[in-house]
């Protein structure tokens, strides 16, 4: 398996192997011994495939949730007091 | 009696494209650390970081499916902040840019700085930047927007339909449970009813996804912003709206600087 990961490593690094036609593709697969079923995968551009065969299971890509929303900060907006106006153009200028 | 050799924590990005965007440094901080943590979005990948280092932790299993992501990502800051205290080099290694988009990395370095650890982040490539290239966009010709998708929802932003306005994690547009990891078209409509606020329905608008593996070409779908609600979206994508009007010249602020030009001509 580490062999199909290494073939990718150097296919991301280096012009000559990304842009090779399947061809000039195949033949390196070849020489770098890759899994006849992986190197058909990455000859057809099939990240699935190669996905299940390499690393099945859910990848979470999301690394973000929003801000908590201040329920006080909410309430001060609705109802200001006598400086509200002011309190509040700050708010929204910050 | 010997003393303790102080934690550090470094946080970098491996790029978007598996072999292509791996910095110098961040190669140099993952091979020199004690334990390397992966928060990364493809399993391809994450076995390509345990290529790179003996002892690689994934971050992965710190998500769960209505698992509030607020609690994975503190669960991720702790686990790193455990190895920190205890005296180790630690590196987490993050997909794109550690920075952007990026709850944990942010959090993790902030709260290890706090502790009195040496924290830093490294830069890499993100999302945005293989957006630009792909698209072939360039953000300093009429300005670019960027937003996460559900807080633009939210709040009553001020949108720029002179510059590009880019939608970041349209793939959970409209989550407000914070658990969810994916979106539907009810939800994606309301989503659309915003955007009509500012752009008309047949506006053309880009789906797009950047390639993570070598041999893929990103996704690049082109449609009238009518049709997003019908269009199945990932975690990856991202929504991207090109100007629909002209931008608007300032006469009064024209005229004050060219009477600067005008009088320092020769």
């Amino acid at each position: 398996m580490s062999n199909v990961i290494d073939f990718l490593a150097r296919m991301g690094a280096e012009a000559d192997l990304r842009d090779a036609g399947t061809e000039a593709l195949a033949r390196e697969l070849a020489e770098a011994n890759v899994d006849g079923e992986l190197a058909a995968a990455i000859l057809a551009a099939d990240g699935d495939t190669l996905r299940e065969r390499v690393a099945p299971g859910t990848y979470y890509s999301i690394q973000l949730d929003r801000e908590k929303e201040d329920p006080e900060q909410d309430e001060k907006e609705e109802a200001p007091d006598n400086d509200g106006a002011e309190k509040s153009a700050l708010a929204h200028s910050a | 009696m010997t003393a303790t050799t102080a934690g550090t924590l470094t946080c970098v990005g491996l790029g978007m494209t598996l072999g292509s965007h791996l910095t110098p440094i961040a190669r140099s901080q993952i091979a020199s650390a004690d334990v390397v943590f992966a928060g990364v979005s493809d399993g391809v990948v994450e076995q390509w970081v345990r290529r790179l280092h003996h002892d690689v932790r994934s971050l992965q299993p710190f998500y769960a499916e209505a698992k509030p992501r607020q609690a994975t990502y503190r669960d991720m800051v702790e686990a790193m902040l455990t190895e920190v205290r205890a005296g180790r080099r630690v590196c987490g290694v993050f997909y794109g840019h550690p920075g952007v988009f990026a709850q944990a990395p942010h959090e993790a370095v902030a709260r290890a700085r706090a502790e009195g650890y040496v924290a830093r982040m490294e830069p890499g490539i993100s999302s945005e930047d293989c957006l630009y290239a792909d698209l072939g966009l360039d953000p300093g010709r009429t300005g670019c927007q960027h937003f996460e998708a559900t807080q633009f929802m939210l709040y009553r932003r001020s949108v720029d339909t002179s510059a590009w306005l880019v939608l970041w994690q349209v793939g959970i547009a409209g989550d407000l449970s914070g658990g969810r990891f994916d979106t539907e078209p009810r939800r994606l409509a309301v989503l659309v009813e915003v955007l009509s606020r500012h752009y008309p329905p047949t506006h053309e608008v880009v789906i797009y996804r950047a390639a993570t593996l070598p041999f893929q070409t990103p996704r690049i779908e082109r449609m009238p912003l009518g049709s997003v609600q019908d269009t199945s979206l990932g975690m990856p994508d991202t929504l991207a709206i090109p100007p629909c009007t002209p931008l608007e010249p300032d006469l009064a602020i024209r005229a004050r600087l060219a009477e600067f030009a005008a009088s320092e001509a020769p």
